[in-house]
C-alpha cells in the first residue's frame, strides 16, 4: 500500500521522542519513500496520458490521478516530518551541550547515528551559532544554561574528567580532575551537563 | 537614578497590601523585560524585539563589571566593599540570565518559523538585525538540508518546500494565532472583539484566558501583559 | 531547539520564583552598609537597627548570610491567611491574594521561618487554600468555550499548573467550533479539489 514505508518513517520519529533516544538514521526506508514518490510521478503520467489537453478528463482519470496525488503529497510530508523530527532532537542536544559541537559529536553513540547531510547542517548550524553567539559573548554567554535561573552566585564543583582550559565569563580556569573550584553556575552548567564536573 | 521614591509613590496609592505589578510608573528597565520575556514565552509569534530595554540592561551590566574590576583590583578594598561586590555579582547574574533567556527563547521561535518570517515582512521588522540575519541564514541551512537529505533527485513538482496546498494549508509552518493565552490587563480595555462577534471589556488588573488573537494588539502596546 | 523542551509549555516553578524574587521585601539589616548601585536601583545605606527595603532576591542572600532578619510581608501570617481561607471557603468566586503569594511564602518558609510567627500554621493554611482554590479551578473549567474565560483573582502558580489543561481544552472548543463551520460550508458550496495537472 502506499504510504507504507513513510509510516515506518513516522515510527521511528514517535519511538525516538517516547524513548528520548535518538534513533539510527534509517537510510533504507528514506531510500524506499523516494523510490515510491518517483514510482507514483510515472503512474500519474501514464494515467492522464493522453488526456492532459482534456477540458474535463473522464471520473476514472480524474479519481486515479487524485489517489496519486495524495499518496505523493503523504509521503513528501511523511519524509519532511522525519527530517525534522530528527533536526529538532540534534538542536536539542547541541544547545543542551552548551552550544559544544565536539561533544555531540565524541559521543561515539550519537556519532554512528547520524547521516552526513545531518552532520553538515549541524556543522552549519555551530557556525550560524558561533556568530550570533559572538556579539555578545564579552557580556554574556547566549549558549549557557537557562533552565536553572541563577540562586547562588557561586556553586562548589568537583572535577570529574580532565576538560582542560576553559573560558567562562569570568576568566580563565584550568579544570584538572580531583580538583574542586566554586564557580558561577552559568559557567560551567555545560561542564555539568556533559559529566566533566559535578556539583559538591 | 533612585527608584526608591518610585516604589513608594505606588505603594501610598495602592489600596492592597502589596505592590500593584500592573501600574507602570516606577517600572524599571528590569521590570519590563522581565514582562516581555514573559510575553515572549507566552505569545505564539514572534513579538518586536525591545531593542531599548536590552541596549540599556547590556550598558548596565558593562558598568557594574567595571565597577566590579575597580573595587576588586584595589589593595585598600575593605572586606565590606568586596561583600558589596558579591550583592552587585550576584545580581549581574540575574540580569544575564534574563537577557540570556529572552534572547533564546526568540531564537527558538525564529528557526521554526524561518520560513514564514522569510515570507512576512510585517514579521521581519520585529526582529533585530542580528536576528534578521540569523533567520535567514537559518532558513538557507534548513532548505539545503531538506534538499540534499530527502527531496533530491525527486522529479521537479515535488522538491517545493514552500508550497501553497490546494485545500488552503502551506508547507511553511505559521504561528498558531487561536492558541489560548492567559492575559492580565495592566489597564482597562475597551470593545475587545471576541471570535464570535461580541464586544468585551476587560477591567484593569482582570486575568481572562482567551485566544491569542484576540488580544494581539493589545499584547503588543503593552495594555495587556501575558502571565 | 534554543529552548529546551521543559521551558516550552510556559515558564516553570523555578522561573516563577526567580520573577518574584524581584518584588521588595522590607529587611532588618544586622550591618552597615553603603549606598549601592545596582542595576535594579539604589539599595541602602543600611543602618541597624533602621529598616530597609530590598528586592527579596537580595534578602534571601542576606539572610543565609545571617545578615539580616526579614519583616514578613503584611498577608504572609496566620489571622491574614485564615480570613481568606474563611472567604475562599463560603463563596464561589476566589478571594484576593498576592499574585505571587505562593513563590513569596515558600521562599520565605524555606530561608526565614524563625522570622514568621507560627510558621507550621502557615504552611498548614497556605496548603488548605491551594486546595480550596484548586477544586474551584475545576468548576471553572464548566464554564470554558472556544471564545474566553475570566479567572478573577488567580495567581501565578495556579495559573501555570492550570494552564496546559485549559488551553488544550480551548483548543479542542475551537476546533469543534471550526469544524462545525467548515461543514455548514460544505453543504452550502462543496468542496473544491483542484490539482494542477
Amino acid at each position: 500500500m502506499f504510504g507504507d514505508q513513510a509510516l515506518i518513517l513516522i515510527n521511528d520519529a514517535r519511538r525516538s521522542t517516547a524513548s528520548d533516544t535518538l534513533l539510527k538514521y534509517n537510510d533504507e526506508t528514506v531510500r524506499l519513500v523516494r523510490r515510491e514518490l518517483r514510482v507514483l510521478d510515472s503512474d500519474i503520467a501514464s494515467t492522464i496520458g493522453d488526456n492532459l489537453a482534456a477540458p474535463t478528463p473522464p471520473p476514472g482519470v480524474m479519481c486515479a490521478s487524485t489517489f496519486y496525488h495524495i499518496a505523493i503529497r503523504r509521503n513528501i510530508r511523511c519524509l519532511l516530518a522525519y527530517h525534522a523530527h530528527r533536526i529538532d532532537r540534534l538542536k536539542d542536544q547541541y544547545w543542551a551541550s552548551g552550544g559544544a559541537l565536539p561533544h555531540v559529536f565524541n559521543d561515539q553513540d550519537t556519532r554512528q547515528k547520524l547521516s552526513p547531510y545531518e552532520v553538515d547542517f549541524l556543522r552549519g548550524y555551530n557556525s550560524l551559532i558561533m556568530e550570533y553567539r559572538s556579539d555578545l559573548i564579552d557580556t554574556l554567554d547566549i549558549a549557557a544554561g537557562i533552565t536553572h535561573p541563577p540562586k547562588d552566585l557561586h556553586v562548589l564543583v568537583q572535577v570529574v574528567r580532565d576538560c582542560g582550559t576553559i573560558h567562562t565569563e569570568n576568566g580563565t580556569i584550568d579544570f584538572q580532575k580531583g580538583q574542586r573550584f566554586m564557580v558561577t553556575r552559568s559557567d560551567v552548567e555545560h561542564l555539568l551537563v556533559q559529566g566533566y564536573l559535578e556539583l559538591v | 537614578m533612585d527608584y526608591s521614591d518610585d516604589f513608594d509613590a505606588v505603594r501610598a496609592t495602592s489600596s492592597t497590601a502589596w505592590e500593584d505589578e500592573t501600574e507602570d510608573i516606577g517600572q524599571t528597565s528590569l521590570q519590563r523585560l522581565t514582562r516581555w520575556w514573559i510575553n515572549e514565552r507566552g505569545a505564539p509569534d514572534i513579538l518586536v524585539w525591545q531593542a531599548q530595554l536590552v541596549e540599556e540592561l547590556l550598558d548596565s551590566l558593562h558598568n557594574q563589571a567595571t565597577m566590579v574590576q575597580h573595587i576588586r583590583s584595589d589593595p585598600r578594598t575593605s572586606e565590606q566593599e568586596h561583600f558589596r561586590v558579591v550583592l552587585v555579582q550576584t545580581e549581574m547574574e540575574r540580569v544575564k540570565f534574563l537577557i540570556r533567556s529572552y534572547l533564546r527563547v526568540r531564537i527558538h521561535k525564529i528557526e521554526k518559523y524561518a520560513g514564514y518570517i522569510m515570507r512576512e515582512p510585517g514579521v521581519q521588522v520585529k526582529l533585530s538585525s542580528g536576528e534578521l540575519t540569523h533567520a535567514q541564514k537559518y532558513y538557507d541551512l534548513i532548505s539545503k538540508y531538506f534538499h540534499s537529505s530527502a527531496l533530491e533527485g525527486l522529479p521537479e513538482n515535488m522538491r517545493s518546500l514552500d508550497e501553497q496546498l490546494p485545500n488552503g494549508r502551506s508547507m511553511i509552518t505559521e504561528p498558531d494565532k487561536d492558541r489560548g493565552v492567559f492575559v492580565r490587563a495592566r489597564k482597562k480595555c475597551e470593545n475587545v472583539r471576541l471570535p464570535n462577534g461580541d464586544s468585551l471589556t476587560i477591567e484593569k488588573g482582570s486575568i481572562h484566558l482567551l485566544r491569542y488573537r484576540t488580544v494581539e494588539d493589545l499584547v503588543a502596546r503593552a495594555e495587556v501583559e501575558l502571565i | 531547539m534554543a529552548l529546551p523542551q521543559p521551558l516550552r509549555p510556559g515558564p516553570t516553578p523555578y522561573e516563577l520564583e526567580f520573577i518574584a524574587s524581584d518584588e521588595l521585601i522590607e529587611i532588618s539589616p544586622s550591618f552597615s552598609m553603603e549606598r549601592t548601585r545596582l542595576i535594579h536601583g539604589i539599595i541602602g545605606p543600611f543602618r541597624p537597627p533602621g529598616k530597609s527595603k530590598v528586592p527579596l532576591w537580595l534578602a534571601v542572600n542576606l539572610k543565609l548570610k545571617r545578615k539580616c532578619n526579614i519583616v514578613p510581608p503584611d498577608w504572609l501570617n496566620v489571622e491574614y491567611l485564615q480570613e481568606r481561607l474563611a472567604e475562599e471557603t463560603s463563596s464561589p468566586a476566589f478571594s484576593a491574594l498576592p499574585f505571587r503569594f505562593a513563590e513569596i511564602a515558600k521562599v520565605l518558609l524555606d530561608v526565614a521561618a524563625d522570622d514568621l510567627a507560627l510558621p507550621d500554621k502557615i504552611r498548614s493554611l497556605l496548603k488548605d487554600l491551594r486546595e480550596a482554590r484548586q477544586s474551584k479551578s475545576r468548576d471553572g473549567l464548566k464554564k470554558l468555550d472556544h471564545i474566553q474565560l475570566e479567572m478573577a483573582n488567580l495567581c501565578s502558580m495556579e495559573i501555570n499548573e492550570l494552564r496546559p489543561f485549559f488551553v488544550k481544552a480551548m483548543g479542542v472548543f475551537t476546533k469543534l467550533q471550526t469544524d462545525s463551520q467548515g461543514n455548514a460550508d460544505d453543504q452550502a458550496g462543496g468542496q473544491d479539489m483542484d490539482f494542477s495537472w
